[in-house]
């Protein structure tokens, strides 16, 4: 039997149906706390993205444009409340700068861990503006243009900063190549 | 001539799968001439590789708690025409009843009253033309001048 697709749980939900919500909470809570975890570092916090996400679903649910992006659309909602915690801390958003990393990795931490642990450790540092548009892309899997609807950029500028950041991230990788490895 | 760094851009769109036919083949030529461009694309696949091997991290039961449980009812917005209305009838309703019965008994009977004395004074002969007599006695003298002067000759 193949799921109920989210155009339609979005319909039943605006009819008042709490199962078709309980549904689609089920599907997205996990994907949504991930993304958010990774902008915030924080679990309290992302929670909290996530939750005012549902929220607003949940009380306003004739928000959302259209129900076919309902996906984009709650990605966007914690991604404006995951930034508005991240303004809150008083952490740098400013986009559009020549910088890509958030802190200077230090040398001695390629050697101490393993590679893996260090893409990770790379991906946490890199700035927000960054981490955000890699995240949707390679662990939620959105294409170009539904990045651009999450982030209200456009999707040139989404191309770029994933590829920015790929690019710094791989050459900050290429030295732990071996050179056999193509 | 396309640079390295112009394929770079297209390694990107190729591991995205957002090339076609043609970019592709342009890609894989390049590709086979290209140590640095094949140790690009290797490092971009390994770092995918590596980013999806990381433990996606859960929310905790709260979050499920907190979204499941009741939110506070949205009152709607009202037009401040009406909510002044409102207001002002809750003040009216705050008022004691003995404190309203007693105005209305007093205006009732001033009423009353009222009505009753108007209804039954005597009409008296214009006493408002007397006062002004004793108060102004040469107008009067003045009216009966004229009249005798005004009067017609026989």
């Amino acid at each position: 039997m193949e799921p109920e697709s989210d155009a339609s749980l979005v319909v039943r939900i605006r009819a008042g149906d709490r199962r078709a919500f309980a549904n689609l909470y089920e599907r997205y809570k996990r994907p949504l706390f991930a993304f958010c975890y990774r902008l915030l570092h924080d679990r309290a916090e992302a929670e909290d993205a996530v939750h005012e996400a549902f929220l607003k679903l949940r009380c306003a649910p004739s928000e959302p444009l259209q129900p076919d992006r309902i996906r984009s659309w709650l990605f966007a909602v914690a991604r404006n409340e995951a930034y508005m915690h991240h303004r809150r801390d008083g952490r740098a958003i400013a986009a559009g700068e020549d910088t890509i990393w958030e802190k200077q990795t230090p040398l001695s931490l390629l050697e101490e861990k393993e590679r893996s642990e260090l893409v990770h450790e790379m991906f946490r540092q890199l700035r927000v503006e960054y981490r955000e548009v890699l995240s949707l892309r390679e662990y939620d899997g959105l294409s170009y243009a539904q990045i651009a609807a999450v982030t209200g950029d456009s999707e040139s500028s989404v191309k770029s900063r994933i590829f920015k950041a790929r690019r710094a991230l791989a050459a900050r990788l290429l030295p732990l190549m071996k050179e056999g490895k193509e | 001539m396309t640079t390295c760094m112009e394929f770079d851009e297209l390694i990107n769109r190729h591991i995205d799968n957002d090339l076609d036919d043609g970019e592709t083949a342009t890609l894989f030529v390049h590709l086979g001439s290209c140590h640095r461009c094949r140790m690009y694309l290797g490092s971009l696949l390994a770092l995918r590789e590596d980013l999806r091997t990381i433990p996606q991290p859960e929310p905790s039961a709260l979050l499920d708690e907190r979204i499941f449980e009741e939110p506070a009812p949205v009152r709607p917005s009202r037009p401040r025409l009406r909510a002044q209305l409102d207001t002002l009838f809750r003040k009216t309703i705050t008022i004691p009843v003995p404190a309203a019965a007693a105005l209305l008994l007093t205006l009732l009977a001033t009423g009353y009253l009222f009505w009753n004395v108007t209804r039954t004074a005597p009409l008296t002969a214009q006493p408002e033309n007397r006062d002004v007599m004793v108060l102004f006695p040469t107008i009067d003298v003045y009216a009966q001048t004229q009249t005798t002067t005004m009067q017609p000759h026989q």
